[in-house]
């Protein structure tokens, strides 16, 4: 093995670990359990009741929208915190990187915003 | 809030970073910020002031029938100002040669000309798209901010610098089309489109990521500049497996992009899914940019990446050669450069299949995508050759692809009635070129041209550029591709002539009806009619030789300057 | 001056070509005479510098060929051979033309013949002053293709054609051989000029760079020499490839007169005059030449004596004549040959042109069988008729005389087998040729009338445009040969200068002094003998019209003693098997003809339908090329198209094949590639493109991608 490769060597064994793993789990409860079908435990569980509809309905589109949504805030979020945590060393340049990105986002909020895209209904 | 600096911390660099990028920095992307800023900026002009949801508006203006202006006409012509404002900025940029934003960027005479042809062909496209987008009623300004976008994108793209940088940029322009694909929002086929390109658009851009990680894990380097010096002083022991790898990996990325066989499996469907002004800029720009970037990268970065150093079996003389047929295609077979093996794989497949594929198609938007397809195959081999003329020929050709394809897609963008089907007030089948001589003859002629030059036939203008790739092929002693590509232009013959046949001799078939060609569609196809038909008058005047290859010298300079060779 | 000897015939050609229909009958055939006969005084003046005066004459025009080594100039040579030859074409086409003139003047089509007549004196012309041997081979060619038109003058004509292509055919075989020995010259030799052959001529003799075939060394001078006289096989109709020249004789006279009498035949002689240098290198060449001209002599003399058409009893005396100037040539006698040409050229289109009157007379009549008694109706034809046949049998003191009795001198005094076999085939020729022109004489004047009475009556003498070309050539039968005997042939003249080569041994001249009398006396006697049996057999009892007024007043005195034995010999002949078959044999010209015909064209046309077009051209080719390749591509193109699935998985496993390939290329491939042999791969490829014909499909719908909604992602 070359020596560039020994990096990886964690990531393999990592690999070889979850995989082992969860072979493992799913092995041990294939073999080792019993199966004894019956209409009843096999039927989807809704509360109690019968099923009343196949469960692969389709959705609105609007609950992707919003997380659609939530993802590009939140990673937005996300890349305030370190900046917040430095700013005092990367003074007014940092802070102008900063702002040109949020800016940038704002003008996204601002599209979504006037295309309707915050209404519900 | 800011706090003042602790005595012992003094910000060097600081300073020197303000100095730096505030000086020039902007200044040389100046067309691009502009580019970008015009994007932003007619994206809230037209969020604020474009509705077509009324469904969900007042019902004070419902019941007052006033409409809220649909903006995509208006905004499009603002967009084709943008473009030309940014042209103008180019051209008048006085900083040239540059490598700005710690190396991230860079600026020199190819990519200029890079540049110059993607601003043109996305400011014809849109040209020739206008009358087309308003009669489908595409009626969503973004899709003219999509293509602003995508463009702006791929400048960035073309003079990146790093691996990062690339990354962002081809990102960026991939999202983007992914939403153009499916702009159309109402029919399936578009959609369709749009989600086969995003999801192997995702798996591609997967894969590229992949290989720029295995190339600075194996390198720790990023920056196009380094690894060509990395690669240019191996020793005969040093084993580059990890970042060969990488590299075919970037490879292959990128090939799918430009739809290269065997990554071409995306691009009938999502040609022909797509509205036709979207397809129109999709056959034509991001291959400028992706194959701009392909010199830049294979020709310098990796150029020097030989499998001789990364394999300890050493070849010598290939055994049992002593025929011409063998010394024929052993330049093939036993290059020792990987990146010329794996172009001229893919040149080869492209290059077939792109003539085989169309010969059974009855679309027409299917058809130029198996054409586009083997069109990137002749791209592909000026870029295998690896010496200055073929990638002069690979220019020569891009440009001469541009001005075809513009043609061809006005032509398909030409406004059209039919008689009995409403709903289909487009060209969608072969057939439907029917007739085209008796209905509208000097169509019919550009149509025939354009055909006859895409079929390679002499002196039109697609000759010349195959003509400049083959002879650049065959000074490399690469005879395999250069026979091969001459085949593929013997078989594509086929349909595009099948194409001219139809439309000058076929019975009336659809009753399609060509309405009047819009005034600006009728320039760009006068335009480029005559560049097709004229080139031969002086095709070398297409070699923008001196800087271009004054700028790809200097690179092979600084190359072998450092490994002390010739070139 | 020398240039328009060349160019005059050809300008009159190509004026009257282009406009004849502007110039009329008349205007054409005037001017192309005109410009034939001016070529013909200045060929006498060009005669009297060259020859008379020793200057040859060497003309470099312009360049023609130039490629690296090969190099061929437009270029004329006026020597010594090249005059005589110049001075012989123009004066008997001069004399063609105007003859022509008048026996083709109720003809439509004149321009047209005149300027067929003028293209083949150009060609002819150009033939004898080439400079290298391309030029000549293009003067070759040009007389080739000038007979052809000529032969098919009458083209509407089945006879004529199939002679034309006959003779065309035959004569191609010759060029052939000598297309390959100008080929072999220039790989020997590495030139093709005839100067520079002909000075290198002595250091190939002995034979520093054989041909090696097949493992065996051929002599380089030896197999060129045989190759260059093959080509003078076909063009002076030698044994073997003389079938086209009875034939031939289905155009009208006056191109008989001039082709096939006076010079297109003579060209495979002069051929071989000018090659002197190389055939005197060339010992085998030269006995192979010798007989060959000998059997060709005996051959045709003994077709030519029971033939029943006036002009091919003359065709054959040709073909005999030239066997004589072949084999003189051989005998390494080349002047002896050219000035046997020269009488020749004389004599024989005197005979010719006087057939031609006589058959003009007759009304088209050429059947030997069907004239006689013509003596009284047409004496001057009569008489021409006489003086060409003697001059033509050696009658004594004619121009005949002097060259066949040299010829068969020389042919006698040869030390070598083939010599003495020369010898002997000529004198039985000369009791032949004597026999069969007699015969010719007396079955058309002398003999009893055997037509109807119309013909008769109509019967006329010759005009007067025919009647002075005659007159010329019977002055020139008369005299020439004693003019030019010592200048040609006499001992130690230098008048042919350079141009004709012989060893020093091979020059035997001197020795015809010591011949036995027999020897010297045994051509007149044959004469002699020949004359008298031709009158003993043809004199079944002659009738002489008297009168040409409407009652014909004929003798009819009893059988003498020549009527009653040849009446004996009928009778006698028609009896015996022998003398039937032997005739048979003579008459269908030695079933050379069934041979050719049987043996090699019917089996080279049936090859070329069954074989060569229907099962290889229009089956293996085509399913190998057009047929087989589109139909597999078109079914190639289908598979490719059902790639093209819709599915995304489909196509992301496209591309992960993709990547693995590429990978194994980079990677492995180097490893297999020095085990594998590329060239398999790609028969492999190209076999599994070409040959799988299937039947021929219809492009199929092209493949669309599913109209549901992805299913499966």
């Amino acid at each position: 093995m070359t020596r560039s490769s020994v990096e990886y060597l964690g990531i393999l064994i990592y690999l070889v670990f979850s995989c082992a793993l969860a072979l493992l789990i799913i092995g041990l409860s294939f073999v080792f359990s019993v199966r004894k079908p019956d209409t009843e435990k096999i039927s989807a569980y809704e509360c109690g009741f019968d099923p009343f509809d196949d469960a692969r309905s389709r959705f609105d589109i609007r609950f992707y929208l919003v997380a659609i949504l939530f993802i590009i805030f939140d990673l937005e979020v996300t890349f305030l915190f370190p900046w917040a945590m430095i700013l005092n060393r990367i003074s007014f340049f940092g802070f102008w990187s900063m702002m040109v990105f949020l800016i940038i986002l704002t003008i996204g909020f601002l599209y979504e915003w006037k295309k309707g895209a915050l209404n519900w209904s | 809030m800011v706090q003042p600096f602790p005595d012992d911390f003094k910000p060097v660099l600081e300073t020197d970073f303000q100095i730096f990028l505030f000086e020039n920095h902007f200044k040389t992307v100046f067309p691009e910020i502009f580019c970008l800023f015009a994007s932003v900026l007619l994206l809230i002009y037209g969020v604020l002031y474009a509705r077509i949801h009324q469904a969900n508006a007042d019902t004070l203006r419902r019941k007052m029938k006033i409409f809220p202006p649909i903006m995509v006409n208006h905004v499009s012509l603002l967009v084709i100002l943008a473009f030309l404002l940014t042209l103008i900025l180019m051209f008048n940029n006085p900083i040239m040669h540059a490598t700005i934003f710690y190396n991230t960027l860079v600026c020199d005479d190819l990519i200029f000309f890079c540049k110059i042809l993607i601003i043109c062909s996305a400011l014809l496209s849109v040209c020739i798209s206008l009358d087309y987008v308003r009669k489908q009623a595409l009626n969503a300004f973004e899709y003219i901010i999509l293509l602003l976008l995508a463009t702006c994108s791929m400048l960035f793209l073309i003079s990146s610098a790093d691996m990062i940088s690339m990354y962002l940029a081809i990102e960026l322009q991939s999202l983007c089309f992914y939403v153009l694909a499916a702009f159309k929002r109402n029919s399936e086929f578009s959609t369709e489109a749009g989600l086969k390109y995003f999801v192997l658009g995702a798996f591609s851009s997967g894969v590229l990521l992949f290989g720029c990680s295995l190339i600075y894990g194996f390198t720790g380097i990023t920056n196009f500049s380094e690894l060509t010096k990395i690669f240019s002083c191996t020793g005969e022991n040093q084993h580059f497996t990890g970042a060969l790898i990488g590299m075919i990996f970037v490879a292959v990325g990128f090939l799918f992009k430009i739809t290269a066989v065997p990554f071409h499996t995306w691009a009938p469907d999502v040609y022909e899914g797509s509205p036709t002004s979207v397809t129109a800029f999709f056959a034509i720009t991001p291959k400028i940019a992706i194959l701009g970037l392909f010199v830049r990268l294979f020709e310098s970065s990796f150029y020097d990446l030989n499998t001789e150093a990364a394999f300890s079996l050493q070849l010598g003389t290939t055994q049992g050669v002593s025929t011409t047929f063998n010394k024929l295609l052993s330049m093939e077979f036993t290059s020792t450069l990987p990146w010329q093996k794996i172009f001229l794989f893919c040149s080869i497949a492209s290059m077939i299949v792109g003539a085989l594929g169309a010969m059974n198609q009855k679309k027409i938007k299917r058809l130029l995508a198996y054409s586009s397809i083997g069109h990137v195959g002749y791209f592909l081999i000026g870029l295998c050759c690896g010496t200055v003329e073929g990638i002069q020929a690979l220019l020569i050709n891009l440009i001469i692809y541009l001005v075809m394809t513009i043609n061809i897609f006005a032509i398909i963008l030409s406004p059209v009635r039919r008689d009995f089907v409403h709903s289909v007030q487009r060209i969608k089948y072969i057939s439907d070129l029917s007739v085209l001589f008796k209905t509208n003859p000097i169509l019919a002629i550009t149509l025939a041209v354009n055909f006859f030059s895409m079929a390679g036939l002499p002196p039109l203008a697609g000759f010349w550029g195959k003509y400049y790739l083959l002879f650049s092929a065959f000074s490399c002693e690469l005879y395999l591709v250069a026979i091969v590509g001459g085949l593929a232009t013997v078989l594509s013959c086929v349909y595009y002539i099948r194409l001219v046949h139809i439309s000058y001799f076929e019975k009336i078939q659809n009753r399609l009806i060509f309405e009047r060609v819009p005034k600006i569609n009728g320039w760009i196809l006068a335009i480029t009619f005559f560049f097709i038909l004229f080139l031969f008058v002086s095709p070398g005047a297409t070699r923008r030789s001196t800087s271009i290859t004054r700028s790809l010298l200097q690179r092979i300079e600084i190359r072998d300057h450092i490994t002390d060779r010739h070139a | 001056m020398y240039l328009c000897i060349v160019l005059f015939p050809l300008v009159g050609s190509l004026c009257t070509g282009i406009f004849g229909r502007f110039l009329g009958y008349r205007g054409a055939a005037v001017f192309t005479t005109c410009f034939v006969f001016f070529a013909f005084l200045l060929s006498c003046s060009a005669f009297y510098e060259v020859a008379l005066c020793a200057s040859p004459c060497y003309i470099k025009l312009s360049p023609w060929f130039m490629s690296e080594m090969f190099d061929a100039y437009w270029g004329f040579l006026f020597d010594s051979l090249t005059v005589v030859m110049c001075v012989v074409v123009t004066l008997v086409s001069t004399l063609v033309h105007m003859y022509g003139i008048s026996y083709m003047e109720k003809d439509p089509h004149i321009p047209r013949f005149m300027c067929y007549l003028s293209i083949f004196t150009f060609f002819m012309l150009m033939l004898v002053t080439a400079d290298n041997y391309i030029e000549m081979f293009l003067g070759w060619e040009g007389v080739g293709l000038a007979s052809y038109l000529l032969i098919n003058f009458w083209y509407t004509r089945l006879q004529a054609n199939k002679a034309a292509i006959k003779a065309m055919l035959i004569n191609r075989v010759g060029d052939f051989g000598l297309a390959l020995g100008i080929m072999g010259i220039y790989y020997i030799f590495k030139t093709v000029d005839f100067s520079v052959v002909f000075a290198c001529a002595a250091h190939f003799a002995a034979n520093p760079a054989p041909f090696v075939f097949c493992n065996i060394e051929f002599s380089t001078l030896n197999t060129i020499c045989i190759l260059l006289f093959i080509g003078a096989v076909g063009k002076s109709a030698q044994l073997g490839l003389h079938a086209w020249l009875p034939d031939a004789m289905e155009g009208p006279t006056p191109v008989s007169a001039l082709i096939h009498a006076a010079t297109m035949v003579c060209s495979g002689v002069f051929l071989i005059a000018r090659c002197s240098p190389l055939f005197e290198h060339a010992p085998t060449a030269g006995i192979l030449v010798t007989l060959v001209g000998a059997m060709t002599c005996l051959f045709a003399a003994t077709t030519g004596l029971v033939q029943n058409d006036l002009k091919r009893v003359i065709a054959y005396s040709t073909c005999s004549q030239l066997g004589y100037m072949v084999l003189a040539c051989g005998l390494s006698n080349y002047s002896v040959g050219i000035f046997h040409l020269m009488n020749h050229a004389f004599f024989k289109a005197l005979l010719f042109l006087s057939a031609g009157s006589v058959i003009h007379a007759l009304s088209d009549e050429q059947d030997m069988r069907k004239m006689g008694g013509l003596a009284r109706l047409i004496p001057f034809t009569y008489c021409m008729m006489c003086i060409g046949s003697l001059s033509l049998v050696g009658f004594p003191f004619l121009t005949g005389f002097y060259s066949k009795e040299v010829i068969l001198e020389c042919a006698a005094v040869n030390y070598t087998v083939s010599g003495h076999f020369a010898y002997w085939c000529g004198a039985t020729c000369v009791l032949f040729t004597s026999y069969y022109s007699f015969r010719c004489i007396f079955l058309t004047f002398s003999c009893k009338g055997q037509s109807s009475k119309q013909l008769f009556k109509n019967a006329h003498e010759a005009p007067l445009l025919m009647a002075l070309p005659l007159c010329a050539l019977a002055f020139g039968s008369i005299f020439v040969g004693y003019l030019s005997k010592d200048m040609m042939i006499g001992c130690g003249t230098n008048f042919w200068g350079n141009s004709l080569f012989s060893l020093p041994q091979n020059v035997l001249l001197y020795e015809s002094e010591y011949l036995s009398q027999i020897q010297k006396l045994l051509p007149i006697v044959f004469t002699t003998l020949g004359a008298v049996l031709a009158f003993i057999i043809t004199k079944r009892g002659t009738h002489i019209v008297v009168n040409i007024n409407d009652e014909m007043i004929s003798t009819a005195p009893p059988l003498t003693l020549t009527q009653s034995m040849s009446n004996r010999f009928y009778q006698v002949s028609s009896a015996s098997f022998f003398i039937r078959k032997l005739y048979f044999f003579f008459n269908k010209r030695w079933f050379f003809d069934k041979v050719y015909n049987d043996l090699i064209a019917q089996k080279v046309i049936s090859f070329g339908y069954k074989i060569s077009f229907k099962t290889i051209d229009k089956g293996l080719l085509e399913v190998l090329g057009p047929l087989g390749v589109s139909n597999t591509l078109l079914k190639f193109v289908q598979q490719i198209s059902r790639l093209q699935s819709g599915f995304i998985f489909n196509y992301a496993l496209m591309m992960l094949l993709g990547i693995a390939i590429l990978v194994f290329l980079v990677f492995f491939f180097p490893m297999f590639y020095p085990i594998i042999d590329i060239r398999i791969v790609f028969i492999l490829i190209i076999s599994g493109l070409m040959v799988s014909p299937g039947p021929k499909g219809e492009v199929a719908p092209g493949c669309e991608p599913s109209e549901q909604p992805l299913a499966s992602t």
